[in-house]
């Protein structure tokens, strides 16, 4: 599904929408050193400044600790809200990037510019969006 | 490649549970921390060459089950020799440290190390030390830093609250029946709460901030949401270890004296902590479950809600202190509530009740610096001056020492003028 405006300038006709998850290990981020935890954040704010050069940012979350989640469960009798994630899981969903490009290579490469070793990304282009980013605007 | 600040997060992290899950299966406090030890060193050795495992807490657990195997044996053999046979051993050979990590039990190991390290017989003081030595893994001199005092101090009284622990664990006293779980927990969360606050406000020359306790306090108390997260008082307690951290940029000036609450620079304050002890407090409170960590969030949340110090909402903040009156009939939450109070009816009522927590406060320096404000509001300079000085004779911090001398000299010019 073409999820792209064909008139814009800056973006070849086959651009597509891709995300790049960031997943940690519960905790970790959060015993960085500050300066080390500095240079993380450096890194992103390049990534974020090289990516906005190329006109390829579509945005980027960070969210909140996994404390601050609640879940939504039905257990048949109408649906309850749970504190927590789902599962004290090994790896966390801590936030993720949206990039407009032509190629697959290209997001994953912006993975490759993020900070390695206290998290991972998984790269994977998006098969719908709706809202905002439906449309180039 | 994984970097070094990489790799020890890593380790940082993963401790807790590899020490927990450790201590579950050999009930030796002594062989967890050394088989620990060991996996550590050969993770920063291996990792930086080979990359980072899959899930370095169950490499770290492998190895140091390994290591701890080793130990074991070499100590029964040397029981052997001796004929000194009654410390019972758990069988090396079970192959529960690694199933425990993907185990349901496992959160209760994690449980067991954190309540064994606040257990009640040990002292609240010591508690802290255990925590953030056995527990945590920071070392003694940072440790002695953060307490000022020496390394070696620290290190007797940690090796006394450790003895005391590990006759705990042997005798099954740190074992928590499902029914004591919630109290288990509660004893926790007031070691990490006395931790936060002898991070947050140092008395006896001390510097009054210790960052090294903030942070640590805060990690804890995610690990326990994190492993317990029904809990709305451990919601409540880190929302209000983050909304008071958040203000930790804001209370020093460029003289490192100790700023007020109220003539902060509020642009300082730590949005994001705000923002995720607002998140926090939301969850706890949806439970309907009040308490007294949830209340001191609150009225956290009201201070830290405030753009200025004049619309600050001070008949809600007086509500909460009310509240909390009720679940901590303490007299410093009496003395907080009755600066609330004062900011709804004036100096004068509140004067009057200050009166009754004159013995039990005498020696709190914040009692005579609020009765020291609130007698320069009502126009009382000289007796103002008498109470900075008591506040001066209660082993003020550093930064207060400065804020408080600052403070002789401003009425002691308005007396001048008077």
């Amino acid at each position: 599904m073409r999820l792209f405006c064909a008139d814009d300038e800056h973006k070849m006709d086959d651009a597509m929408l891709y995300s790049v998850l960031i997943f940690g290990a519960e905790g970790v981020a959060q015993s960085l050193s500050p300066e080390a935890h500095e240079a993380l954040l450096q890194k992103h704010r390049d990534l974020q400044a090289r990516l906005e050069a190329e006109g390829t940012y579509r945005g980027s979350v960070q969210l909140m600790p996994p404390s601050t989640a609640t879940h939504v469960r039905d257990r048949g009798q109408g649906t309850e809200l749970l504190d927590g994630p789902f599962a004290e899981s090994k790896e966390q969903f801590l936030g993720f990037y949206l990039i407009e490009c032509d190629d697959i290579a290209y997001a994953q490469q912006a993975a490759r510019d993020l900070p390695q070793g206290v998290m991972t990304m998984e790269v994977r282009a998006a098969a719908w969006a709706g809202g905002p980013l439906a449309n180039n605007g | 490649m994984a970097d070094r600040a990489a790799i020890a997060a890593h380790l940082a992290a993963a401790r807790p549970r590899a020490i927990a899950a450790l201590l579950a299966w050999c009930r030796d406090m002594d062989i967890a921390e050394d088989g620990f030890q060991t996996a550590a060193l050969r993770a920063a050795k291996l990792w930086p060459e080979e990359g980072l495992p899959r899930d370095p807490t169950a490499w770290l657990l492998h190895v140091a089950r390994n290591a701890g195997r080793d130990a074991l044996r070499k100590r029964k053999r040397q029981a052997e020799d001796t004929l000194d046979m009654d410390a019972p051993l758990a069988d090396p050979n079970q192959s529960q440290a690694e199933e425990a990590i993907d185990d349901a039990r496992f959160r209760d190991d994690v449980l067991r190390l954190l309540f064994l390290c606040c257990h009640p017989t040990l002292k609240p003081g010591d508690q802290v030390l255990l925590c953030l030595r056995y527990v945590l893994g920071l070392g003694v001199n940072d440790l002695a830093r953060a307490h000022i005092t020496s390394a070696d101090t620290v290190q007797r009284r940690i090796t006394r609250a450790r003895a005391r622990a590990q006759d705990c664990l042997s005798a099954g006293a740190a074992d928590i029946a499902p029914d004591d779980r919630a109290e288990s927990i509660a004893q926790v969360r007031g070691a990490l709460y006395l931790m936060f606050n002898k991070g947050y406000g140092a008395s006896h020359d001390e510097p009054h901030v210790q960052p090294v306790l903030v942070r640590e306090a805060i990690r804890l108390a995610r690990l326990l949401i994190a492993l317990f997260p029904g809990e709305p008082e451990s919601l409540g307690l880190l929302a209000l270890f983050l909304g008071q951290s958040a203000r930790l940029g804001a209370r020093l000036d460029a003289a490192g004296a100790l700023i007020k609450l109220s003539d902060q620079d509020r642009s300082l304050w730590d949005q994001s902590m705000i923002a995720e002890a607002g998140q926090c407090l939301q969850n706890a409170l949806r439970t309907g479950q009040p308490g007294s960590y949830q209340i001191q969030a609150a009225i956290a949340a009201v201070h830290n809600g405030a753009q200025h110090e004049e619309e600050t909402d001070w008949a809600e903040i007086h509500r909460l202190y009310q509240a909390l009156e009720v679940l901590m009939p303490t007299p410093v939450v009496r003395l907080n509530s009755i600066v609330a109070a004062s900011r709804l009816n004036g100096p004068h009522a509140a004067l009057a009740d200050l009166k009754t927590l004159a013995a039990p406060l005498v020696g709190y320096l914040p009692y005579h610096a609020v009765r020291a404000g609130l007698l320069e509001e009502a126009g009382q300079i000289a007796d103002a001056l008498v109470a900075v000085e008591a506040a001066l004779k209660c082993y003020p911090s550093h930064e207060e020492k400065t804020h408080l001398q600052r403070e002789l000299a401003r009425l002691g010019a308005q007396a001048g003028r008077g």
